[in-house]
Formats: structure tokens, C-alpha cells, sequence
């Protein structure tokens, strides 16, 4: 039973997340032998689905079980057909394994239904927010208690294999669809920021002598300047690349690489050099865990230093994003450090 | 949204109109919102007087106003109470309601938040009493109590733009371009030339359209008059600008601002904004037929770019690289127009001159620095701040009349004028007065105005490198005896530094320098010696000192000098054992501590924590540290001496 509650949760959890869980799960048990795993079943609407799973079923339920399956739409049914000590689940609104669902025929099989209640609903919700998976790790996880599961109970050999090849198999699909997924993201990123730049460009009207202003704004927008920025700047303005380079390396204003969330800005002026300015940048640095010049692996912080920053009465001073501190120690850094996000 | 203002009768009527209203304000305080006083929480402390000021139900009779730069940045956050003036300073969001139900609303004084003078314990009243303030002359900086830097309402009620309205329709170009020039107004950016004489080249240069620009790059280090002028007065720099651009003939204005200085590009911006709503911008300015424009150009960070013929590349959208001069970029400037460049205090100062005329304005100042002149007094002085004086106040009155001397009780060593152009002035000449030429001639310059005070902890030679350092990695490289020159005399300072100086390294710095100062292209590379030779010249023997005896006389350079604790100071607190960061102290309950020499890196973290009461961390140089062994016992208190408390 705690199997089948473990199934539960994680169902439902991939349900109330409206993850691909259940389409993933398609893919688990109902994958066409032979076929290669691929996106296919991602994102199909409900009545698509059902087809798939007709078609898909009898490489795992054999021919003639097919008409054991009936579609309804918005019905809130949760079955869950344990045969061999195996669950097979199925669930949602759109599908559900009418009975005895006995793709493999063996007697000890039975199947349960869970009606969803309100106060089950309330109870997944919480669970889901405890759980704070994303879709893919609701899914490996969902994985790794079935698999667990086959590899220690399991009568029959073959389905335990058969199970881990589907396992094996999801794996594979879930991988590629994150890699799919990762490239999407990196292209709509890429798409964004040129937007966010033409933006930019266009306020100024496109012109060749704004170049610096319209890199200074989206330096100060995205925190760096990116390669395709570059590119793309040269490109609008009509003005060479090389020129653009040279103006993003000759001032200190621009970055050619990430900056974190965060800068933290030492002077080392005249007016703080003479009252200890490079001490303030040990403690800086030692507060920060940083080099000057340097960002951190979580992208929290980078640490420059600066010629003035018009606070000179104040030396030593650092600025942290818009905020100036004259002469704070370690731990006052520490925690100011902590207090941002 | 406010309306036009089609003639100058307008403008005297809306200004009426501000000052009528702001007649039923019986008092108000300007609290100071200024780079100092920020960093100290003005900006809170602001907050909590307009919240309490209408929390006690006062809004109708008390205004607040969050203000530029006061000046006196060392006692932040200041506020001053007006129509008394009294001065309140270090305040805490905590003794605003105490401020607002007595002073504001029944007109007490609080004692306890006034200045204190330290000579005399006595607490002063008035800020124009202070010490700080009774010397100066704020022509400019004082305007700022007036005014909310965001309100051109309030530059108006003030007087604002009268002087424009009298430049245009009572002196007319040649009006205003004879004023300036009688007044004898210098530069405030660097070489003081004459204003007067820079305009007229441009407004007789040929080509169309002519450029005026604003210069607030304040590249200097130490510096920062120019961000208290554009945050605490845009509209004055404005005004002077578009006066400016009558004399000369231009339609079009450029106000260059770095990007380090966020909050004085948005009240620049806002200053524009308001004036073109105002119709003081635009079309036809108060209804006379002259045009004018201004944009804002952001500078990226590059001391450099400060430079005439930089800037005006940089506004092109081209690197900010000096060009040769061979043309002087008021006859062919930005995009080979004429145009004409001065500083963010020279634009300043010129709605005071028509408002109140050349021969007022000449009656300040000296024979030929005429008017007043703000200096950034940062460094080891006890009171930092923005200083303005009349040109000609001895260096000695500022440093020590109005900075109030030395922090700490330390000696003065000498102050350094004019950035990474100028140089250091010692002790003996603390007397001339500050003017153009006299600064030239001590070896130093007036520069912008930074004014940078050091003690006797202070190391020249370190003070050279830091400079050749500094302009080693702004120098554009453009040229060879900028970029090279500047590179080997980095290197040698580093050398002498380090302890590793030979004889001889002094007369090849010398040589060097005037070698760079012949042959360089731009001012950055002419200059750039400036701050070693006058080092020299006056310090030489703190150079000698760390060559022969590879000694740091003043205890700054690293390499030169160690740390030792005395054991019959040390009282085994373990404090500096807990901030030694590479463990480099032994030491136990009761046992003297040491430092091992082997490990230490000198990062003077003992030195720092060490109380002061024990001072039992000395640094010591050129001479050699003595054995202390392990395991001795620290000195007993004498008699009578109170045990010392955790
Ligand atoms: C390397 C270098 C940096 C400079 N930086 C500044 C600056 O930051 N601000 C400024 O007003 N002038 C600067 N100047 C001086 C300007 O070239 C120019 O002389 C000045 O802006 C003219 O204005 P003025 O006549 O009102 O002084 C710099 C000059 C050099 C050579
Ligand atoms: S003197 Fe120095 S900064 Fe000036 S142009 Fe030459 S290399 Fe550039
Ligand atoms: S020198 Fe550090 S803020 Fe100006």
C-alpha cells in the first residue's frame, strides 16, 4: 500500500504541476517497441493522446485489448491497476483503463480506484508544494520508486527487464527533450535580447553617433555585452565592428563577460588611496570571496575597482549597487552581502 | 505640467506668483542630500521630516527640502532651518520629531544636535558661523539651501533665469560675450583660460552650426565639486549654458556627464526637461527669436576622455582619444564645427556674472583669478568636504582655518593640488595664495579642484606611484613618451617601492618626465611627470631614503617596512591572533604574542585591531626586528592599574 500511495503522490504531483508527467508516463508504458523515443508524445492534446495510447497499447496489452479503453474528457478519476505487483496508472481527466486492465493476464491482479475528493485535492496541493520538483524530476523520480520497485519485487524477469527498458527508454526521451528544450531556451533568450536591444537602438534613432549611449544602456540592462550584441549594434548602426569593439574594450565602463547580480565598487581615488583604500579592498574581497575583476560561481557578486566615485569626503568608499558604504568592516560587508538577494 | 513662457513678463510673473506662495511658508528646512550626507542616510533622514512635518499637520507652513551639496560633508547629514538658519548636524532619523515639534513648528533650538566647536566646546548656532562655513565665500554652493535640485520652481522663486532674460534682451551677444570677458572668468577644468577668450574664438569661427558642451567628466580622483553642482544646482549650469550659447551663436548644447554619477544625469536630465516645458529651451526661448537645444551624452570611463578634442570624439560615438590640436577644437570641434568646451563650475558661474555684472564679479578674487572657487578638501584633514573660497585665501587658511587641521592629532606633510596633472605642495609653501599662477608656479596647478591633504603617515614615493599608476592605465597609448614613458617610470617607482631602487632611479625619473612633457601629444602625457617632480622636488630625500636605506620613512610601502609586537605593550588580548589571516601570531593566555616574519604579508591586519589604549603593534622599517622568545610571559599591570575588561 505504500507503493501504491508513493504512485499516488507522485502522480498527482506531476498532475496538479500540469507537468508532462502524464504524457511522459505515455511514454513509459506505452512507447511503440522499436520506435525511437522522441517528442512525439509531448504537448498533443487530450483527444490526440488518446490516439497515441490506442495505437500504442497493443505492443504492451497485445491486439484486441485496445477496446478496453475508454476517453472521456473532465472526468476527475484516478485508476491504478496493479497487476503482478506492478502498478500501471493511469489518470486525468481524459483517460482512464475502464476494469480489469489486464494487459498481461496473471491472477493476482486487481485493480483500484481512488475517487478525488476535495480534501484529496487540498491534500495534493500541499504535497505538490512540498515537493517543489520540476517536471523532469518529478518524473525521474516517479522512475526511481517504479524501478526500485521492480528490482526488488518482481517475480517475473521479464517484465522487471521490459519495465527497465521503458525506464531506460524515458530516460533517453526525458534527456532529449531537455536538450531540445535547453537549445529552444538559449534561442529564445538570444531572440529576447536582440529585442531588448533593437529597442534600445531604436530609441536613439538608429544613430551611428549614439553608439556609446546605446552600449552604455545595454550594459546597464543585461549587465554585459554579449557577442551577438556586439555583432548586432554593428549591424543596425552600419558602423564596423571593429569600432564597436574598440569603444566596448577602451572604457572601463563595459564588460565583455556576465557580471553578477550584484557589483560592488571599490574606489581606489586619491582621496580613499590616502585613507587605506586598499585595505577596504582586502576586506571587500575577503568578505565577498572574490577578486577584484572577478564574479562568483552563483553570479551573485562581481568586484571592480573604480578611479572616483564622488564620495571622496567619505574615503574609503564602496559601492554596492546603488548604495555607498565609507569604510565598512568584514562583517558589516558580510552582512550586507547577505541581505541581497 | 506648466505652462509656456512666451515673454519675459512671464517669467517675472510666474515668478512672483512662486515667491507669493512660498510667503505663507513661515519656516523651512533644507536638509542636505548631497553625495557626503547620502552615503550618512540623508536620504532617510529626509524622508522622516516629510513624514513627520505632516504627521504633526505642518505641511502648510513648513517646507522640506532634500538639497545639494552644503559643503560641510565630515558632520553629515545636515539640515539648516530657515528664516533662523540654524545648523543641526549628524542626524538620525530618530531626532527628526524632536526637530520638527520644537524647531519647525515653535522655533526652539535643540541644543544637542547643534555643531559643536572642538577649540572651544562651545555649540554653534548658525551654519555661517562654523568655522567650516565663516571663511568661505558660497556664491555658488550656497544657492543649493535654496533649492530643490528637482523643482525648477524653486531656482525661479530664487532669482533663476533672469540672467538669461537679461542676456537676451538687454546685452544681446556682444553684451554678454563683454561682460564675461571684463570679469575676467577662467576656467574651472584644468589650464583656467579665459572663458571670455575661448567664446569669442568660436563665435568668430567660420561653420554652422556652432556647439557649446558642458565638461562634467571629473575624471580627477579626489574630486567631486562637479557632481555637487549638477546634483545640487542643474539649472544654474543650464542657465550658464544657454547664456553661453546667445554669446556664441550656437543652437545646440551637450552636457557630457560620466556614468559614475547616476543621480546627477537624472537631475541634469530633469533640469532639461523642465526648462523645455518651461519654454527656457526649444524655439523662440521667451519669445525672442533664439533656439537652443540640449542633449546629454554619458561618458563610459575614461579619465581621458576629459580632454577637449576626447570629449568632443566621444560625442561623435567615436573612442574618446585625443586628437592632435593643430586646430584648436573651438574653431574645429565636434564634427570639425566650432565648439566650445568649459567646465560644469565655469558654466556656473556665468548667470552670477550678468546678474550682477563684470565689476562686481572682478572685485573677488585676485589680480588675475577672479571669483570664487570650490575645492574638494578630501584626504587626512579633519573636516572634508566641498570648500568654497574667494581666489587668493592661502592654502594654510583652507587646510587648517577651515579644514581644521590634521585627523588624529597627526602632522601635516603637504596637499595636492590639481589631480593627476598637478602636484604636492609641502609645509613651507602653505602660505602662498591659491591662484592660478601661484599654483603653476610652486610646480603644482589648480586643476579642478581637488585638494587632497596628506600627514606625516603618508608616503610621497607611494603618492607618485599611485598617480603614475593611475595614469599609466587611463594614458590612450596613442602616443609613445605618454604610453612608454609613463610605463618605465611606473616600473622604477614600483622598483623603489619595493626596495629594489638603485642609485641613479631619481635623475632618470627627472629625466623622463621632462622628456614626456616635451614630447607628448595630449595634456594627460605633458603632465603627467607633474606629480613625480614635484615629489622629487620637495621630498626628495623620503626618495633617498628608500633607495639608500631601503627604508619607508613614512611606514606605507609593503615591502619596506614590518610589523612587530612590543612586549612590554602587549596584554594578550588574542585580538590580533582571531585577525591574523594567514596565522602568522603565536602567542597564548598570558603569553606576549608574536609575529612570525616568515609568514606574515604585512596586510597590517594586527595593526588595525590592536587597541589603542595598548598600541602594542608598532610597524617598524630600515631597521631590523628585534627576537622576542616564545613563551614569555606578558608584563604584569603596574600597580594600581585597573584590570582591563574584555
Ligand atoms: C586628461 C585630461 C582630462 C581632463 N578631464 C577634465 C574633466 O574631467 N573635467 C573638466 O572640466 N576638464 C577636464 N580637462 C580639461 C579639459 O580639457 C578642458 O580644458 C576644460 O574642460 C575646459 O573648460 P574650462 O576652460 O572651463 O576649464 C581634462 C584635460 C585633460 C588633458
Ligand atoms: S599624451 Fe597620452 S593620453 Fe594623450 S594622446 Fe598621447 S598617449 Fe594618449
Ligand atoms: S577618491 Fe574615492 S570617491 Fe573620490
Amino acid at each position: 500500500m505504500a507503493i501504491l500511495y508513493n504512485m499516488f503522490k507522485l502522480l498527482i504531483i506531476g498532475q496538479i504541476a500540469r507537468v508532462g508527467y502524464f504524457s511522459t508516463c505515455q511514454a513509459i508504458f506505452l512507447r511503440p517497441a522499436g520506435r525511437p523515443p522522441g517528442p512525439h508524445l509531448w504537448r498533443h492534446r487530450p483527444a490526440d493522446i488518446a490516439t497515441i495510447v490506442r495505437r500504442a497499447l497493443p505492443c504492451v496489452c497485445g491486439p484486441g485489448e485496445r477496446s478496453r479503453i475508454q476517453v472521456k474528457e473532465k472526468i476527475l478519476w484516478l485508476s491504478i491497476a496493479i497487476c503482478e505487483n506492478v502498478c500501471y496508472c493511469q489518470t486525468n481527466d481524459v483517460i482512464r483503463y475502464w476494469g480489469k486492465l489486464l494487459m498481461i493476464k496473471q491472477k493476482k491482479s486487481r485493480t483500484v480506484s481512488i475517487r478525488i475528493t476535495k480534501e484529496h485535492e487540498s491534500m495534493l496541493k500541499k504535497l505538490q508544494g512540498v515537493s517543489e520538483m520540476s517536471q523532469t524530476d518529478v518524473l525521474l523520480k516517479g522512475l526511481e520508486v517504479l524501478g526500485g520497485y521492480v528490482g526488488a519485487e518482481s517475480e517475473k524477469a521479464s517484465l522487471g527487464e521490459k519495465l527497465k527498458e521503458l525506464e531506460r527508454a524515458a530516460l533517453e526521451h526525458a534527456e532529449e527533450i531537455r536538450e531540445i528544450r535547453k537549445k529552444e531556451d538559449v534561442i529564445r533568450e538570444l531572440v529576447k535580447e536582440l529585442k531588448d536591444v533593437d529597442r534600445i537602438i531604436d530609441k536613439h534613432q538608429c544613430e551611428p553617433s549614439a553608439l556609446i549611449q546605446i552600449l552604455l544602456e545595454i550594459q546597464s540592462e543585461k549587465r554585459w555585452l554579449s557577442k551577438p550584441t556586439l555583432i548586432w549594434v554593428a549591424e543596425r548602426l552600419g558602423v564596423p565592428l571593429s569600432r564597436v569593439m574598440h569603444i566596448a574594450t577602451f572604457y572601463k565602463a563595459f564588460s565583455l563577460e556576465p557580471h553578477g547580480r550584484h557589483l560592488a565598487q571599490v574606489c581606489l581615488g586619491t582621496a580613499c588611496h590616502v585613507r587605506g583604500a586598499q585595505q577596504l579592498l582586502n576586506k571587500v574581497s575577503m568578505a565577498l570571496g572574490i577578486r577584484p575583476g572577478e564574479t562568483d560561481s552563483e553570479m551573485k557578486f562581481t568586484l571592480k575597482t573604480v578611479n572616483c566615485l564622488g564620495c571622496c569626503a567619505l574615503g574609503p568608499v564602496v559601492m554596492i549597487d546603488e548604495d555607498y558604504y565609507s569604510d565598512p568592516s568584514v562583517d558589516e560587508l558580510k552582512q550586507i552581502a547577505d541581505d541581497l538577494e | 505640467m506648466m505652462k509656456k513662457l512666451a515673454t519675459r513678463e512671464d517669467l517675472e510673473k510666474l515668478r512672483k506668483e512662486l515667491q507669493d506662495r512660498s510667503k505663507k511658508i513661515k519656516r523651512w528646512v533644507a536638509v542636505c542630500s548631497g553625495p557626503g550626507c547620502h552615503v550618512h542616510g540623508s536620504g532617510e533622514v529626509a524622508k522622516a521630516f516629510m513624514e513627520e512635518v505632516a504627521a504633526q499637520g505642518l505641511e502648510d507652513s513648513v517646507r522640506v527640502r532634500a538639497t545639494g551639496c552644503h559643503g560641510f560633508c565630515e558632520v553629515g547629514p545636515v539640515a539648516v532651518i530657515f528664516p533662523e538658519r540654524y545648523c543641526y548636524v549628524k542626524l538620525r532619523v530618530e531626532d527628526v520629531p524632536e526637530i520638527v515639534g520644537k524647531t519647525l513648528k515653535k522655533g526652539q533650538v535643540v541644543e544637542d544636535f547643534l555643531f559643536m566647536d572642538e577649540t572651544t566646546g562651545k555649540r554653534i548656532l548658525y551654519d555661517e558661523e562654523i568655522p567650516y562655513y565663516k571663511f568661505q565665500q558660497r556664491l555658488l554652493l550656497g544657492q543649493h539651501l535654496q533649492i530643490d535640485p528637482r523643482d525648477v520652481g524653486d531656482y525661479i522663486a530664487a532669482g533663476g533665469y533672469s540672467a538669461l532674460a537679461k542676456a537676451l534682451f538687454d546685452l544681446g551677444p556682444e553684451g554678454v560675450l563683454e561682460e564675461v570677458k571684463a570679469a575676467n572668468l577662467r576656467g574651472r577644468g584644468g589650464g583656467g583660460f579665459p572663458a571670455g577668450i575661448k567664446w569669442e574664438t568660436t563665435r568668430n569661427a567660420p561653420g554652422e552650426p556652432k556647439y557649446v558642451i558642458v565638461n562634467a567628466d571629473e575624471g580627477d580622483p579626489g574630486a567631486y565639486m562637479d557632481r555637487g553642482i549638477l546634483e545640487g544646482n542643474p539649472h544654474s549650469v543650464l542657465e550658464g549654458l544657454i547664456i553661453g550659447a546667445i554669446a556664441i551663436g550656437s543652437t545646440q548644447g551637450f552636457v557630457y556627464v560620466r556614468q559614475e554619477y547616476p543621480i546627477a544625469v537624472k537631475n541634469m536630465q530633469r533640469a532639461i526637461d523642465q526648462a523645455r516645458e518651461l519654454g527656457l529651451l526649444g524655439e523662440n526661448i521667451l519669445g525672442s527669436d533664439f533656439s537652443f537645444d540640449v542633449k546629454i551624452h554619458m561618458g563610459a570611463g575614461a579619465f581621458v576622455s576629459g580632454e577637449s578634442s576626447a570629449l568632443m570624439t566621444a560625442i561623435e560615438g567615436r573612442v574618446g582619444e585625443p586628437r592632435p590640436k593643430y586646430i584648436r577644437t573651438a574653431v574645429k570641434g565636434v564634427w570639425d564645427k566650432p565648439s566650445n568646451l568649459n567646465n560644469v563650475e565655469t558654466w556656473a558661474n556665468v548667470p552670477l556674472i550678468i546678474n550682477n555684472g563684470a565689476d562686481w564679479y572682478s572685485g573677488i578674487g585676485t589680480d588675475n583669478s577672479k571669483g570664487t572657487k570650490i575645492f574638494s578638501l578630501v584626504g587626512k584633514v579633519k573636516n572634508t568636504g566641498l570648500v568654497e573660497v574667494p581666489m587668493g585665501v592661502s592654502l594654510r587658511k583652507i587646510i587648517f582655518d577651515i579644514g581644521g587641521g590634521i585627523r588624529g592629532g597627526k602632522k601635516f606633510k603637504a596637499v595636492q593640488t590639481g589631480g593627476p596633472s598637478g602636484g604636492v605642495i609641502p609645509d613651507s609653501l602653505l602660505d602662498i595664495p591659491v591662484d592660478y599662477d601661484e599654483l603653476n608656479r610652486v610646480g603644482s596647478m589648480m586643476g579642478s579642484g581637488g585638494m587632497i591633504v596628506m600627514d606625516e603617515d603618508t608616503c610621497m614615493v607611494d603618492v607618485a606611484r599611485y598617480y603614475i599608476n593611475f595614469l599609466s592605465d587611463e594614458s590612450c597609448g596613442k602616443c609613445v613618451p605618454c604610453r612608454e614613458g609613463l610605463r618605465q617610470a611606473l616600473r622604477i617607482l614600483e622598483n623603489i617601492c619595493a626596495g629594489k631602487g638603485k642609485e641613479g632611479d631619481i635623475e632618470l625619473l627627472e629625466e623622463l618626465g621632462s622628456f614626456m612633457k616635451d614630447a607628448s601629444l595630449c595634456a594627460l602625457g605633458q603632465t603627467a611627470a607633474n606629480p613625480v617632480l614635484s615629489t622629487i622636488k620637495y621630498f626628495r630625500g623620503e626618495y633617498e631614503a628608500h633607495i639608500l636605506e631601503k627604508k619607508c620613512p613614512a611606514k606605507v610601502c609593503k615591502e619596506l617596512i614590518s610589523f612587530f609586537i612590543d612586549p612590554d605593550k602587549c596584554k594578550a588580548c588574542g585580538l590580533c591572533f582571531k585577525a591574523c589571516p594567514v596565522d602568522a601570531i603565536t602567542g597564548g593566555k598570558g603569553l606576549v604574542h608574536i609575529i612570525d616574519q616568515a609568514k606574515c604579508i604585512r596586510c597590517g591586519s594586527c595593526f588595525s585591531v590592536c587597541p589603542e589604549k595598548f598600541s602594542a603593534v608598532v610597524k617598524l622599517s630600515g631597521e631590523p626586528v628585534p627576537e622576542v622568545t616564545p613563551g614569555t610571559k606578558m608584563k604584569k599591570k603596574a600597580k594600581g592599574e585597573k584590570k582591563c575588561k574584555k
